[in-house]
């Protein structure tokens, strides 16, 4: 019946292909070789869902287990949901053209926070009570994982269990237990949520409660329940090489944001720049062998038919061997006509010999991110580059025939000066310089230097944990100051600092603030991450409706002893560390990377990664 | 260079995948396969493929044309069974025979049959003599957009034939019309003019190209 129904709203609506599945390599089980079925939900639509690499790991994870399945669901577009609503069509998987709500599990993840209307959207659309007490048992279980479940504490009312930390073993987990309880007839949701917090990793947030001082910030947070952990450990694959890794992703039928092979590298990163939230909540380094990324590739070539490989991590320069690994990689597969890409470049590690073997022959754009403009805010950030790496890098690729620089920045960053804002100016004009030091026969013609910045939103879990975003005013004063002295022969790129502004508020929320997600839900907020649809109204009144003081949550500093939402989910890195990394930070005092100097950040208690390999030496 | 023409299907599973998803689709497919596809030279090699008349999103067919080129040393019995094995379910490839190298697909379309599955609150008697009357107009001018604004035309002699039928999946429209770079009549417009000349109300629920007539 579904099947009808779709056959004509598919005919209505834009891409239609994204509706459907049937592409390369998904995995379709029949229903009785079945026990228990887990919708993989992704919050954004199908072309950002199927460009990211978890879904793909979990997904095929999943369905490497004889008896269990994963399917896929995307938020629909708007004009989707629109025929969807219309029609009482719930929504569905791909795979099997089931609705979500007969699934055991329903899991999202979590990437960014901007997307959780549209995963209490997504609840709404197949028919599934968004608050998690309104749901009984047979309601499937909703899960959420990824980055931003570093803090749940706003999803706190609709997510019955989060895993927080790597998740290729973690699903598995507790899905046996589900099938376990399912199996011998002991299953009730309560039950099953309560062991299920024994494991590993799990938080479920319904086990605990919480009360506030007088003045907002939080009086206590405990278990309800004997038994039940304080601290919820994050999980941590230490042997990258041995855990699982597809090579049969799935591969779609229309364009998507990232249409190639990824090749991850390595998880973790050793830098330790103090904004950075990735930097610290995937540590430690845990490098990949190169022999073993090899293989991979070239299966994954032969199985998926690509024709690009992106070498992925979070700073790929800092793969020991990457230069030999390009190679090893090109000698295989250049006769297949296999690009490499590498998206994270970092500028003191920058040689025209590495691009060469990794970009197409066409001299295309190069980004750079300095993050700040002076050497002191750089310093506080610890973005351990100076002006030198970057003229110096710029000058190759203008001497090496490029002719577009972008350059990324933030603004509002703690103790940023006037002074600081002006330095972003200067960099774009040593840079335009940079350009005419180049012999004119060796430079190609047109130059374009872009500058973009982005305002800073102090996340869980780093070093600026407790400080204050800056004001909208503040934001949109330096944004004007800027564009005021910036060169002439440079393009400068901002927007409204809105969005910011409320991935603050979320980022650092504690459990009020789901009560201003809800409403904002209700009041129709959602693809807020897309421009054409961001309501900043909306939100506000939503706010107000919750009775949240936004710049509560953005824009004030907290004391290093006060409780945090988040203090309950431990990452492996220690509040000591962090609390002394800001303390640096204030004195302006660089802090060596992981493989320079360990810096007992409370990682080496797991025992893996650069951790352990750095002691061996 | 092995020079080819294949002719394949596109079944239900796929009939939303399109025009230009269906020629990476069929590259991905060579690669899996291991087919040694013929590159050009350049910067950005890329393989030389061309599809035939594009069908339109959400369109069923059973005769869609496409030229590629491969290195020698390849069989069309090969190509076949290989690339049919990489396909995506949905896709069939059911004829392969070399063809001269310089001959394009494209060139060679005159005219496409259709049977398009319609809904309609006629009767099939009644829904024939609303045809018959339509097909013996002098002349059947319809708006045809296209990116430089729109423009009025005769169809009349695009038209080949039209009959009408049912069967179990309901009534339904044959119809033969012009096809390819000269002339191009989508069966889409052709309901249209119907509507726009009958006094009828045909919805189309399902088209299915079922044949490609080349010169």
């Amino acid at each position: 019946m579904l099947k009808d129904n779709l056959d004509e709203i598919l005919s209505k609506v834009e891409k239609p292909a994204r509706y459907t599945g049937g592409e390369w390599n998904s995995v379709i089980k029949q229903r009785d070789e079945v026990n228990v079925r887990f919708a993989f939900c992704f919050p954004d639509t199908y072309e950002i869902g199927m460009s990211h690499l978890g879904i793909k790991i979990l997904y095929h994870a999943v369905n490497e287990v004889p008896g269990y399945c994963c399917e896929r669901a995307f938020a629909p577009w708007i004009d989707m949901e629109e025929q969807m609503r219309k029609n009482n069509i719930p929504l569905y998987t791909l795979e099997s053209k089931d609705l979500v709500r007969n699934f055991d599990f329903v899991g999202f993840t979590l990437q960014y926070e901007m997307s959780y209307t549209n995963i209490l959207n997504m609840l709404d659309l197949s028919d599934i009570p968004i608050m998690a007490e309104e749901r009984d048992d047979s309601m499937p279980i909703i899960c959420a994982g990824g980055p931003c479940a570093c803090n749940p504490e706003p999803l706190a009312d609709f997510i019955d269990l989060f895993m927080i930390g790597d998740g290729e073993e973690h699903i598995i987990e507790i899905m046996d237990l589900y099938n376990e309880m399912k199996k011998n007839g002991t299953y009730s949701k309560k039950e099953y949520l309560l062991r299920a917090s024994g494991i590993e990793g799990v938080y479920v947030p319904s086990l605990y409660e919480t009360g506030y001082k007088e003045d907002g910030t939080i009086a206590y947070f405990r278990p309800k329940a004997e038994g039940v952990p304080e601290k919820i450990k994050r999980r941590v694959i230490l042997d990258l090489d041995s855990a699982f890794y597809p090579e049969k992703p799935i591969v779609p039928f229309t364009e998507v944001v990232h249409d190639r092979i990824t090749l991850e590298l390595f998880r973790g990163c050793m830098r330790g720049c103090r904004f950075c939230q990735a930097g610290i909540i995937y540590r430690p380094v845990r490098w990949k062998s190169m022999d073993k990324l090899v293989e991979k590739a070239v299966n994954l070539v032969k199985n998926t038919g690509y024709d690009e490989i992106s070498l992925m991590s979070l700073s790929s320069c800092d793969y020991p061997e990457l230069g030999p690994l390009a190679d090893k990689l090109m000698d295989k597969l250049e006769e297949k006509k296999v690009n490499l890409a590498l998206p994270s470049l970092r500028l003191d590690s920058f040689t025209l010999d590495l691009l060469n073997k990794t970009s197409k022959v066409r001299k295309s754009g190069l980004t750079f991110a300095p993050e700040a403009g002076t050497q002191r805010l750089r310093d506080i950030i610890n973005k351990g580059i100076t002006e030198e790496d970057l003229y110096k890098a710029v000058y190759l690729a203008f001497d090496g025939g490029y002719n577009r620089v972008k350059l990324y920045f933030m603004l509002g960053l703690p103790r940023e000066t006037d002074e600081d804002v002006e330095g972003i100016a200067k960099l774009a004009e040593g840079v335009v310089e940079e350009y005419f030091k180049v012999p004119k026969e060796k430079r190609n013609k047109g130059l374009t230097v872009t500058v973009s910045t982005s305002t800073f939103v102090p996340k869980p879990f780093t070093p600026f944990q407790w400080e204050a975003q800056d004001t909208l005013d503040k934001i949109a004063e330096k944004q004007r100051f800027l564009k005021s002295i910036m060169p002439k022969k440079v393009t400068y790129n901002y927007h409204e600092s809105k969005l910011s502004v409320l991935e603050a508020v979320i980022s650092r929320g504690d459990r009020r603030v789901g009560k201003a997600i809800k409403y904002a839900f209700e009041k129709g907020c959602k693809f807020d991450s897309w421009g054409d649809f961001f309501s900043y109204e909306k939100w506000l009144e939503a706010f107000k409706e919750a009775e949240i003081d936004i710049s509560f949550y953005a824009n004030r500093k907290r004391d290093f002893d006060e409780i945090l939402p988040w203090d309950h989910i431990d990452m492996g890195v220690t509040k000591e560390f962090l609390i002394k990394e800001c303390e640096r930070a204030y004195r302006g005092e660089v802090t060596p990377n992981c493989a320079v100097k360990c810096q007992n950040c409370g990682m080496a208690s797991y025992k893996g990664g650069i951790c352990v390999e750095k002691r061996k030496d | 260079m092995k020079s080819v023409r294949i002719k394949y299907s596109k079944e239900e599973q796929v009939k939303y995948v399109s025009h230009l998803d269906t020629l990476k689709t069929f590259t991905r497919a060579a690669r899996r396969a291991e087919l040694p596809l013929k590159y050009s030279k350049g910067f950005n090699p890329h393989p030389h493929m061309v599809f035939g008349l594009p069908s339109s999103v959400g369109m069923i067919s059973v005769c869609e044309y496409a030229d590629i080129d491969f290195e020698d040393g390849v069989n069309c019995a090969d190509i076949m069974d290989k690339m049919n094995e990489a396909l995506p379910e949905g896709f069939n490839i059911v004829e392969c025979s070399e063809r001269p190298e310089k001959s394009n697909i494209m060139a060679e379309v005159a005219a496409c049959e259709y049977v398009i599955y319609v809904k309609t609150r006629k009767s099939v008697m009644d829904l024939m003599d609303d045809i018959s009357h339509f097909i013996s107009r002098q002349e059947i001018y319809v708006t045809k957009k296209n990116k430089r604004g729109e423009k009025e035309i005769d169809i009349k002699s695009m038209i080949n034939f039209i009959s009408v039928g049912e069967d179990s999946m309901g009534t339904y429209l044959i119809s033969k019309t012009a096809a390819g770079n000269e002339k191009n009549l989508k069966p889409e417009l052709l309901i249209d003019a119907i509507n726009k000349y009958e006094d009828t109300d045909i919805e189309i629920r399902q088209i299915i190209r079922t044949e490609v007539f080349l010169k």
